[in-house]
C-alpha cells in the first residue's frame, strides 16, 4: 500500500517535467499578431511590410471614438529577400511575431520584377495557409496598407472584405495562393490577380478600391485588364455571380435599362477543324430587370423581353470580345483554353504547348451566347408610360 | 515464446491498416504524382493488386508453418545456415524501416515545433513505443482497434470537408501519356504496401489462422481505397501543384475551410499522424525484438527492448542527414532492396517448400 503510493507521488512528480508543454513557449501578450504581409522590391532591395493589431485599441463597433490610438502598426524593413527583411524587423518588434495572415500584398515593383522573388517564403511557412487571397498593390503599397477605412477599422480586414464583395460583383477577380502559385507555375497560363489603389475624390477621404484585374505571365505582370475586360473574363470562365448589365432601350437610344445577372455558366469546347484549332465557348446567363429609365418601354410582354434579351447578348457578346482583343494583346491565356485543350487533346497538345505563345494570337474563338430574363420585378410597365 | 493466440481478425486488420497506412497516405500522392502525373490513382490501383499478390505468398507459407514466423521456418525450409542469413536480413530490414519511420515522424515534427530538437520527439515516440512493446502486442492492439474509429472518422471528415474546393477536372486527361508512367510510378513505390510481411511475425499469435488470408487481403484492400480516395482528392484540390509538396496530405487538411468557419484543422491531422506513427513504430519494434529473441534463440524478448531502442534513437540520424535523403531514396532507390525482403524472398520460401514437400499435401 504504501509502496504504491510512494510510486503514484513519484509519477505524478516525474510528470510535471513533462506537461510543462513546449519549451518554445512564448507568453500571449508577448506576440504580435500579423494580419497582412505586404512584399516589394525597390531598386533591387526587397521590402517587406507587415500590419500587426494592437488588440487592446481595436474600436469596438457602435462605441464612440474608441480606445485612444491606432489599432494596427505597420513596420517596414527591407533586405536581401523578403526573410532576411523579416528577420531584420527584430530591430523594430521585440515580441514574437504570429503570422495569422489574412492578406498577401504585392507591390507594384515586385510584380514587374517577378513574384518569384517574394511568394516562396509565404509557400514554404508552416504559418501561412495556402488558402491567403493574393492582391496586387498600384502605387505605394505602404499607403495602400495604411489607409483607414471608417467603415472596417484595420485596414486588411476591409481589404478582404472588398475582395470578396467585388468578386461577387464580377468587379475582379479572388485568387489564393494556391491558384496564383498553380498559374502562374504554367508555362502557358496567365495568372490572375485583383489590384488595390488608394482612391481620392473631392470632398471625399482617401480610400482603397478595387479596380480591375492584373495578369501575369512568367511570374511578371503583363498588364491590367479593366473593369469590362475582367467581366468578359468572368463570362468566358463562368465565374460571374452577380453583377449590372445597362442596356440601350429598342426605341429610344439615349433610354437606358439595367439589368441585374443572378448567374452564368460557360463550357469551352476545343476543336479541331481542318487541322486548324478553334475554341467555341459558350456562355449562359439569367438575370432580371432592375431598373428602366423612362417611358419608351411600353409594356414588357415577352415579345418586349425577347428583343431586351437580344440587347443583353450583344453587352456581354462585346465585353467578351473586348476580354479576349486585350489578351490576345497581351498574347496571355487568361481563360484556362490550353487546359480545355490539353484535356480534350492531350496528343495533339504536346505540339500545341510549345507553340502556344504563336497559337494563341491568332486562335479562332467563337462566342455562343444565351440569355433569360427571369423576373421583371413589381411593375410590368415603365413609369410614365403611355 | 511468443504471446498466446488472442489477436482477433478484426483487430489485425485494423492493426495493418494503420501500420501501412499512416506513412503511405502521407508520403504516396506526392511521390506517384512526380510520375504518374494524374494517372497515378491507376498506379495505385496497380500497387493494390500486388499487394494482394504479396500478402496471397506471406499468408500461404503462413498457413503451413503456423506456429512459426518468418525467422522460424526460413531456417527450416532454407537450412540453417541459409535460413539464419535470411532471418538477419528480416532483422536489418525491420530495423531499417523503422528508422525510417521515426525519421519521417521527427522530421514532419520540428516543421512546427521549429524550436525543439528532431531527438527530443524521437526520445518520445521510442520511450513510449518501448513501453508498448513491453507489455506486448496484445495490448497495442487493443489500443489500436480504439483508435482506429478516430483515424477513419477523421480522414473521412477531411475527404467531405474539402469536398466543395474539388475540381475533378484536373484528374483528366486520362492516360494522355499512355501506360508506362503509371507502371513506372507504382514499379518506384510498390514497396509501400507489401508492407503486409510484418503479418509474417504476427501470424503465431492470431487467434485463427484460417482467417488470415482473408484478414490480410481485406487490409491491403482497405488501405488501397483509403490512398486512392485520398489521391483523388488532393489532385483535384492542388492539381499539378501536388508533386511539389512534401507532405500533400497535410496541405490537403491545411487548405479545408468550410463556410470561413471550420478552419485550421492542423490539430486534427496531428492527431492521426502522432498516433499512427506511434502505432507503425510500435508494431515494427516489436516485430525486431521478436525477430531477434528467434534469431538468437533467446526465450523472451524483454531483454532486447532497451539496446533495439537506443539503436531506433541512433540511426535514424546516422542514416539521413535531411528529409530530402529520405525523399531521394523513396523515389527512386528503396523500392529494390524493400521488395526483395517483402515478396522476392517470401516467394522463393514458398517455391521451395511446395518443391520439398511435394506429394505431401501443405
Amino acid at each position: 500500500m504504501n509502496k504504491k503510493i510512494i510510486s503514484i507521488a513519484v509519477m505524478v512528480f516525474l510528470l510535471l517535467f513533462f506537461t510543462t508543454a513546449c519549451w518554445n513557449r512564448v507568453e500571449l501578450e508577448k506576440i504580435h499578431f500579423i494580419l497582412a504581409a505586404g512584399v516589394d522590391i525597390e531598386e533591387g532591395e526587397t521590402t517587406f511590410a507587415v500590419q500587426t493589431i494592437l488588440p487592446g485599441n481595436i474600436r469596438q463597433k457602435g462605441s464612440e471614438g474608441g480606445a485612444n490610438g491606432e489599432s494596427t502598426v505597420l513596420v517596414v524593413e527591407t533586405g536581401k529577400s523578403v526573410f532576411d527583411a523579416g528577420r531584420k524587423m527584430g530591430t523594430q518588434m521585440g515580441y514574437k511575431t504570429l503570422l495569422h495572415n489574412q492578406l498577401i500584398l504585392i507591390g507594384e515593383g515586385a510584380a514587374k520584377e517577378g513574384i518569384d522573388k517574394v511568394i516562396d517564403l509565404f509557400d514554404r511557412s508552416h504559418d501561412l495557409r495556402q488558402r491567403v487571397p493574393i492582391v496586387i498593390c498600384r502605387g505605394n503599397m505602404l499607403e495602400i496598407m495604411n489607409t483607414k477605412s471608417k467603415l472596417e477599422d484595420i485596414p486588411v480586414i476591409n481589404i478582404r472584405d472588398l475582395l470578396k464583395s467585388s468578386r461577387a460583383n464580377a468587379m475582379t477577380v479572388y485568387v489564393d495562393l494556391k491558384d496564383f502559385i498553380a498559374k502562374n507555375s504554367s508555362k502557358t497560363t496567365g495568372a490572375l490577380a485583383p489590384i488595390i489603389e488608394v482612391f481620392k475624390k473631392d470632398g471625399m477621404e482617401k480610400k482603397v478600391r478595387i479596380n480591375g484585374t492584373a495578369v501575369f505571365k512568367d511570374y511578371k505582370i503583363k498588364g491590367w485588364l479593366n473593369e469590362v475586360e475582367t467581366r468578359g473574363l468572368l463570362w468566358i470562365k463562368g465565374e460571374v455571380e452577380t453583377g449590372v448589365i445597362v442596356i440601350k432601350t429598342p426605341e429610344k437610344e439615349e433610354k437606358s435599362i439595367s439589368l441585374e445577372i443572378k448567374g452564368s455558366k460557360s463550357k469551352i469546347t476545343p476543336e479541331i477543324k481542318n487541322g486548324e484549332l478553334v475554341i467555341s465557348v459558350d456562355v449562359w446567363e439569367e438575370g432580371t430587370i432592375n431598373e428602366i429609365d423612362g417611358a419608351p418601354v411600353k409594356k414588357l410582354n415577352p415579345e418586349t423581353l425577347k428583343i431586351l434579351e437580344s440587347k443583353k447578348v450583344e453587352v456581354i457578346k462585346n465585353e467578351i470580345s473586348v476580354a479576349i482583343k486585350k489578351a490576345k494583346e497581351l498574347n496571355t491565356d487568361i481563360f484556362g483554353f490550353d487546359q480545355a485543350v490539353y484535356r480534350k487533346f492531350p496528343n495533339e497538345w504536346k505540339y500545341l504547348e510549345k507553340s502556344w505563345d504563336e497559337v494563341f494570337p491568332n486562335l479562332e474563338i467563337n462566342v455562343n451566347v444565351k440569355s433569360k430574363i427571369r423576373r421583371i420585378g413589381y411593375t410590368k410597365n415603365a413609369i410614365f408610360a403611355k | 515464446m511468443h504471446e498466446t493466440k488472442k489477436i482477433s481478425q478484426r483487430q489485425i486488420i485494423y492493426l495493418l491498416i494503420i501500420t501501412i497506412a499512416s506513412t503511405a497516405l502521407l508520403f504516396l500522392p506526392s511521390l506517384i504524382y512526380e510520375e504518374a502525373k494524374q494517372d497515378g490513382w491507376l498506379s495505385i490501383v496497380l500497387m493494390t493488386i500486388y499487394g494482394i499478390a504479396v500478402a496471397y505468398i506471406i499468408t500461404s507459407l503462413g498457413i503451413v508453418f503456423k506456429d512459426k514466423t518468418i525467422i522460424q521456418y526460413s531456417e527450416i525450409i532454407a537450412g540453417r545456415v541459409l535460413g539464419k542469413l535470411l532471418g538477419l536480413a528480416y532483422i536489418i530490414y525491420f530495423i531499417h524501416i523503422n528508422s525510417l519511420t521515426v525519421r519521417e515522424f521527427g522530421d514532419f515534427m520540428t516543421l512546427f515545433y521549429m524550436e525543439t530538437p528532431v531527438l527530443f520527439f524521437v526520445l518520445a515516440l521510442i520511450i513510449a513505443s518501448a513501453y508498448a512493446v513491453y507489455h506486448g502486442l496484445e495490448i497495442f492492439t487493443r489500443i489500436n482497434e480504439v483508435y482506429f474509429y478516430i483515424f477513419i472518422s477523421i480522414i473521412i471528415a477531411i475527404i467531405v470537408l474539402n469536398f466543395m474546393d474539388m475540381d475533378f477536372k484536373q484528374l483528366t486527361p486520362v492516360l494522355a501519356d499512355g501506360l508506362m508512367p503509371v507502371a513506372k510510378a507504382a514499379y518506384h513505390q510498390i514497396f509501400w504496401f507489401s508492407e503486409i510481411i510484418v503479418i509474417a511475425m504476427l501470424i503465431p499469435s492470431l487467434r485463427s489462422t484460417q482467417t488470415v488470408r482473408r484478414a490480410t487481403i481485406i487490409s491491403i484492400v482497405l488501405i488501397g481505397t483509403l490512398a486512392l480516395f485520398l489521391f483523388i482528392g488532393i489532385v483535384a484540390i492542388f492539381g499539378a501543384q501536388t508533386s511539389r509538396y512534401i507532405y500533400p496530405l497535410f496541405m490537403f487538411v491545411r487548405y479545408i475551410s468550410v463556410a470561413d468557419f471550420i478552419e485550421r484543422t492542423d490539430t486534427f491531422f496531428f492527431i492521426t499522424w502522432v498516433s499512427n506513427a506511434l502505432i507503425k513504430t510500435t508494431l515494427l519494434y516489436y516485430c525486431t525484438v521478436l525477430a531477434i529473441s528467434q534469431w538468437l534463440g533467446l526465450k523472451d524478448y524483454k531483454p532486447l527492448i532497451i539496446p533495439i531502442g537506443l539503436v531506433l534513437i541512433y540511426l535514424p540520424f546516422f542514416l539521413w542527414s535531411n528529409i530530402s535523403e529520405v525523399l531521394e531514396q523513396l523515389s527512386t532507390m528503396l523500392f529494390f532492396p524493400y521488395s526483395i525482403i517483402q515478396a522476392g524472398v517470401p516467394l522463393i520460401l514458398l517455391i521451395v517448400a511446395k518443391f520439398k514437400n511435394r506429394g505431401k499435401k501443405i
